[in-house]
């Protein structure tokens, strides 16, 4: 007859084996979870850039230059914006708020102005997003206008602004004020440019011509702002100071999804050791099959010794389809090998089947030890890094977060797959989720009840 | 050789407001070989009883000796030789029946062959079949194998066939017997009396934690002082010259000064005597009751049970204890 502990084991991987939902869980759920990052990664290989125009209304206080150089383009642009924003982003609709500037541009009196703009709707139609009124003006001048605004500094937004809706980089969206600020709200855009309206003149020529609305601690508002504004400045006539060059960055390693695989596998270790271990140990208990074994002569030991192997058995392929998906699709691989990931997923694993033990140790209820669970998950999934750095927590609370098990493993694996140094050249990581593992058994069994 | 068990005055306090005390000092002695029986209603202190000597509970004080070993110091050695089918037990659904009992059999240094104790209780049928599969019966038959399979000298059922209908009882009862017959010792709880009275050589009566009766179920009803139970029914006597005395009921000393009356008990609708001859005490009975002032309106005779025993010692019937406790 094989031993209890064999017998125990292969009866948890008899029950896992045969609840399908379970399977689909463990390890449906983080190939899901990957596959859906991947899309969200993959479909932005340059990031877009969601901009909000609202021009405001005529009646508003013109900041327009008084250096205006001619009044024609100006009467076309007072008659357009009126009806510009009211129906600007809809493609269908581009085509009818074109027709409007077209009249006006031919109200114009300077007549190579008048063809152009009248060239202009047609273009607008092609591109979408984009309204034909800002672009009438911008087109003047390279449609054979030559002299006018190449030289000198630019007359109107107008220009700039069409030139923003050009851009690739930047997704343009017009509206009204009200509606920008709501889909701001809504982080459905990253920053709204309110652009003053240059028709009549006066206005101080220091006067702010854009006002740039966004939050200011959010970081892509904060980028978005400032390739909005560097984008207008520039079509606006602003010269380098020098030539500098991009070069892209993605060796393996500097990437965010090389970033995420790390959080990823420390997240699945915590679920799995607390759900794996806790869940299972409370059901047992509930179902008085604890109280039942313990009538018998097995040995304690061996029990817990299943729980824990078997879940260490579980975990196997769900690390390692997470692994071989993130290489396959994205190329994530581990600069320090594969060993010392082994090494943290172990005492990873080790550790949060001890903790799952502690939670389970006195728990009588589905409800309570699902309760303590999320106590103990939920500080974790949010501090320990695992979707962005813990280190934009405050300095203060450093400390603190560095003692969490799911941040030592995070941090050991990350150091290991990213940084590519050895495990046992990061004593800390290493030796701090020995001693969770050390502290977590010892309490628990301490504290264990089998009734 | 030691008894099988050897219980002294054992008490179990379970801290409350107030406390409650589920046992008030039992005392019991169950010699090897012998089936024996703990009779009560529920919340009589049974299962409470049956845990401690199971050594799943600690006791608040008294002294328990199971096969002459203390839990205190032979744990292991005690759980090596002893059987356990719990009240309720929900055994993983997902392990086969023989999965299940292979598991079990893995716990013990010693024991026997799941494959045939599958057969001795004859769930060949069913040893390939999930857990979750099987029906009532089956799982309760399943629980006594796992109990069997260590080969244990002493057995432990806290209810082993509560909630079975009557042909699994049936089925379990040949289980249980079997297992006695081969002078193994067994201790069960049960509040069917007519479990008791077929599988136990002896029965000790539990009402709220203190044994009230222990003795052979035939010794028990004897102490009733008749085997017989003659019940009847009455109604008052039209025009009866003794209709004046105003009795509603037939008084109790009265009938019992009949002869071959030994024991008299009034349950309300009908009046119930103890009696060790019933064909002295019924003529009697039906020349008395007119002079008192009442008419016959029924009457049955049966042998009697441990239920007029439960009643006679407890004071009420079995059934009317506090309802079963369920999670």
């Amino acid at each position: 007859m094989s031993s209890a502990f064999a017998q125990l084991t292969l009866s948890r991987i008899r029950e896992f084996v045969r609840e399908p939902e379970a399977l689909f869980w463990v390890y449906g759920f983080p190939l899901l979870m990957a596959t859906a990052l991947g899309i969200a990664f993959r479909n932005q290989p340059i990031e877009q850039i969601h901009v909000d125009l609202v021009v405001a209304p005529t009646d508003a206080p013109s900041p327009g230059p008084t250096a205006a150089s001619t009044t024609a383009p100006t009467e076309a642009q007072a008659a357009a914006p009126k009806k510009a924003p009211a129906d600007a982003s809809a493609d269908a609709s581009a085509d009818a708020s074109a027709t409007t500037p077209t009249e006006a541009a031919t109200v114009a009196p300077i007549k190579a102005l008048t063809e152009a703009a009248t060239v202009a709707p047609t273009k607008a139609l092609t591109e979408a997003a984009t309204v034909a009124p800002t672009k009438a003006p911008i087109e003047a001048p390279t449609a054979g206008n030559v002299d006018s605004m190449a030289a000198k500094a630019v007359a109107s937004l107008a220009g700039p602004l069409a030139k923003l809706s050009r851009e690739s980089r930047f997704v343009v969206t017009r509206g009204t004020e009200q509606t920008a600020r709501q889909r701001l709200r809504g982080g459905k855009t990253d920053v709204v440019v309110i652009a003053r309206d240059e028709s009549a003149g006066g206005g101080a020529a220091d006067e702010a011509w854009v006002v740039y609305l966004y939050d200011f601690t959010r970081k892509e508002s904060v980028l978005a702002r400032n390739a909005v504004e560097d984008a207008l400045q520039r079509a606006a006539g602003r010269r380098d100071a020098f030539t500098a060059e991009d070069r892209k960055f993605d060796e393996p390693g500097g990437r965010y999804i090389d970033f995420l695989v790390p959080g990823l596998l420390g997240m699945s270790l915590m679920g799995g050791g607390l759900w794996g271990v806790g869940y299972v140990i409370v059901d047992m208990r509930i179902r008085k099959l604890l109280k039942r074994f313990l009538a018998t002569p097995m040995p304690r030991s061996h029990f817990l010794a299943a729980v824990l192997v078997s879940r260490l058995l579980f975990l196997l392929p769900e690390v390692l389809v997470l692994l071989a998906f993130s290489r396959l699709a994205f190329g994530v691989t581990s600069q320090g090998g594969l060993v010392g990931v082994l090494i943290f997923i172990l005492l990873g694993a080790i550790a949060f089947a001890g903790i799952g033990l502690l939670v389970a140790s006195r728990a009588r209820t589905l409800e309570s030890v699902s309760g303590l669970m999320n106590l103990v998950m939920l500080p974790m999934w949010v501090l320990s890094g695992i979707f962005f750095s813990s280190d934009r927590f405050p300095e203060a609370v450093q400390p603190l977060i560095k003692l969490l098990p799911l941040t030592m493993a995070i941090d050991g694996l990350r150091g290991v797959m990213i940084d590519g140094v050895a495990a046992w050249s990061q004593p800390r990581e290493l030796l701090g989720l020995a001693v969770w593992s050390v502290i977590s058994f010892a309490l628990a069994l301490r504290l264990f009840r089998w009734n | 050789m030691s008894d099988a068990i050897r219980v002294r005055d054992l008490r179990k306090t379970y801290p409350a407001k107030p406390p409650v005390e589920a046992v008030r000092g039992i005392d019991l002695r169950v010699d090897r070989g012998e089936c024996f029986g703990l009779l009560g209603p529920n919340g009589a202190g049974k299962t409470t009883t049956i845990e401690i000597l199971e050594g799943l509970l600690d006791a608040t004080s008294g002294e328990v000796e199971i096969l002459g070993m203390r839990w205190d110091r032979d744990g292991d050695a005690i759980r090596q030789r002893i059987g356990i089918s719990l009240q309720e037990t929900r055994l993983s659904e997902k392990l086969t029946l023989r999965e299940t009992l292979c598991l079990f059999r893995s716990f013990y240094r010693q024991g026997r062959d799941p494959d045939a104790v599958i057969a001795e209780l004859s769930l060949e049928d069913k040893a390939r079949s999930r857990v979750g599969k099987l029906s009532g019966g089956q799982k309760q038959r399943l629980a006594v194998a796992c109990a069997l399979v260590g080969d244990p000298e002493l057995l432990f059922l806290d209810e082993p066939t509560t909630g079975l209908d009557p042909r699994s009882r049936r089925e379990l009862w040949g289980v249980i017997q079997q297992f006695r017959d081969s002078r193994r010792t067994v201790l069960l709880t049960t509040h069917y009396l007519d479990e008791a009275e077929r599988l136990c050589d002896r029965v000790a009566i539990v009402d709220r934690g203190r044994v009230i009766a222990c003795d052979t179920p035939r010794a028990l009803i004897a102490s009733l002082g008749g085997e017989h139970v003659v019940e009847f029914q009455w109604c008052e006597q039209v025009g009866s010259a003794a209709a004046g005395s105003g009795a509603l009921r037939p008084p109790l000393a009265a009938l019992l000064a009949l002869p071959a009356v030994t024991g008299a008990r009034d349950d309300g609708e009908r009046i119930a005597l103890s009696v060790s001859e019933p064909h002295v005490a019924i003529p009697a009975l039906l020349e008395r009751l007119p002079t008192l002032g009442f008419q016959l309106a029924g009457l049955t005779t049966r042998h009697a049970s441990l239920e007029d025993v439960f009643i006679k010692v407890a004071g009420h019937a079995l059934s009317d204890a506090e309802p079963p406790r369920r999670e």
